[in-house]
């Protein structure tokens, strides 16, 4: 049944046919573009945690921007966007503070703030008994009830995001490096590191609609995972992420599986595979020597 | 190029500080030595020279300024294990990052670092990953990495740690080169200077008694033209 699906090429473009497919496709390559494109800082500077991070930094600014939006009239949608621009911002720099000045390893300071900013949100919430809000679609997305406006700042996004990476690539790439050799020999270390949680909460938070936080996480990983980056903006990364996220697409379609899952389980499933090649590849040469 | 140091007082903000205060200044060239035992603070000694860390407290001045990022020609040659062990950057690409963010032309630039390459022994290695590199082969592409910008100032933390005695008389043959011809300062962190003790022109030494927590550091300069203690 699922072969009939997949080579039945009339339902596929009655599918595509549709708007809300259109968008989802649009979507779904924009995202795969974005990830691809921040992955190899991301994985390089050991920040994989931070989707899933920013999905609980979140949550407080979504609750925030509801209760602005009541009180004050303002548009719900762009509040609660805005609510969550600013609580993602504060976390992240929250989370580098902390390591800082505490000394932490990153994912503890990840950890702590996302659960306290979490638990901030889930205080707010419990004082909006009787109101049904849509968190959901944050913390797991929904790349089938996307708009255009999703897709302009997707758009937005990963030219930005594209033009930082490209034209400060040897700043980033020496800051990934050796960030105090970096420092000594005149890159631009400091507005990188000014530059970073920026970047990547305004990726994330992009994404986070589409996919949700969780498979942010997944999506900013696999690419550099599979193919270890030698700079910070890799045109490997970029296609690698694309193409994958395109594969779950359209797999997500012909299986009737949620996307972003589907887009996360065909990444895991070639970080497997590559793990076994690897694995085998050693073990023969092990048995050669 | 002058570095000059006042009281200085080295160690992490909010920890306890490392050494009582001392004074001195570095100006000509020559190899300088940091020694003392482990975790008593030489490493965060040339880490606050170079700006990278404040000083507990005390100043530190070069060319009579507070160290500046990427205004001054210091090169640093850091332990290792500090280059990001998941950055498959090519040896070509690593060394290449010595000219910091304003390099030559890209040919002259890359002519540059394949000589120096040659000179170290890693032309072979130009395209591989830094980190597939031998222990002494990272420390000559540091090294190589270091030198190509014509520093003033070298500092070196633990260089002849990975190095076998060929590779470690190589550096140091190098390093008295630049030192004595070119009049440059070379301040090195290490524990292996039995063999080299001749072509030292001072050292810095970390001392303590057994019931003392902080160290002293002990300035003992083998010429007294080229090292002054204030």
């Amino acid at each position: 049944m699922l072969q009939e699906k997949l080579i039945d090429f009339s339902l596929w473009q009655s599918f595509f046919d549709a708007e809300f497919a259109q968008m989802a496709l649009l979507c779904t390559v924009l995202v795969g573009a974005l990830c691809g494109l921040l992955s190899p800082t991301i994985v390089l500077k050991q920040r994989a945690y931070i989707g899933d991070t920013l999905a609980h930094l979140v949550f407080p600014g979504l609750v925030a921007g509801y209760f602005a939006a009541a009180a004050f009239g303002l548009p719900l949608w762009g509040a609660m966007m805005l609510g969550a621009v600013v609580t993602g911002l504060v976390g992240s720099f929250a989370v580098e503070r902390l390591e800082r000045i505490l000394n932490l390893p990153p994912d503890s300071a990840a950890v702590l703030t996302l659960t306290g900013f979490f638990a901030a949100g889930v205080v707010a919430v419990s004082r909006l008994r009787g109101t049904r809000l849509d968190l959901e679609r944050f913390l797991f997305g929904d790349v089938l009830n996307l708009t255009n406006l999703d897709a302009i700042l997707l758009c937005v996004v990963l030219v930005v995001v594209g033009a930082l990476l490209f034209l400060l690539r040897k700043d980033w790439d020496a800051w990934l490096s050796d960030a105090e050799f970096a420092r000594l020999m005149g890159f631009r270390v400091a507005l990188i590191e000014k530059l970073f949680p920026v970047v990547v909460t305004a990726a994330v938070l992009t994404g986070l609609v589409a996919v949700g936080g969780l498979m942010m996480s997944a999506l900013l990983t696999v690419p550099a995972a599979l193919l270890p980056p030698k700079s910070a903006f890799s045109l490997r990364t970029l296609l690698f992420s694309t193409i994958l996220a395109l594969i779950g697409l359209f797999a997500a379609f012909a299986l009737d599986w949620p996307v972003g899952s589907t887009i996360v389980l065909v990444g895991f499933v070639l970080v497997l595979a590559k793990a076994i090649v690897v694995s085998l590849a050693q073990r023969s040469t092990a048995a050669k020597d | 190029m002058a570095l000059v140091w006042e009281n200085l007082v080295v160690g992490h903000q909010n920890r306890l500080p490392l050494n009582r205060p001392f004074s001195g200044r570095l100006e000509d060239g020559g190899i300088y030595a940091i020694m003392g035992p482990n975790g008593c603070g030489k490493s965060t000694l040339l880490k606050t020279w170079l700006g990278l860390l404040p000083p507990w407290s005390g100043h530190v001045r070069v060319n009579g300024a507070a160290p500046a990022e990427g205004t001054l020609p210091l090169a640093y040659v850091p332990q290792s294990q500090q280059v990001n062990k998941y950055f498959q950057i090519s040896v070509q690409d690593f060394v290449l990052q010595g000219f910091g963010r304003h390099p030559p032309a890209k040919a002259e630039a890359l002519q540059k670092v394949r000589t120096a390459l040659v000179q170290w022994e890693l032309s072979a290695d130009a395209e591989r990953s830094f980190h597939l590199l031998s222990g002494g082969q990272k420390t000559r592409a540091m090294v190589a990495r270091a030198i190509l910008s014509n520093p003033k100032m070298i500092f070196l933390d633990e260089p002849l740690a990975n190095l076998d005695a060929c590779c470690q008389q190589q550096l140091m043959d190098t390093l008295h080169v630049l030192a004595h011809q070119n009049n440059i300062c070379v301040v090195m962190v290490d524990h292996h200077f039995e063999a080299y003790e001749k072509l030292l022109s001072a050292r810095f030494l970390f001392e303590r008694s057994h019931n003392e927590e902080i160290c002293t550091v002990r300035f003992e300069p083998k010429d007294d033209t080229c090292c002054k203690k204030n």
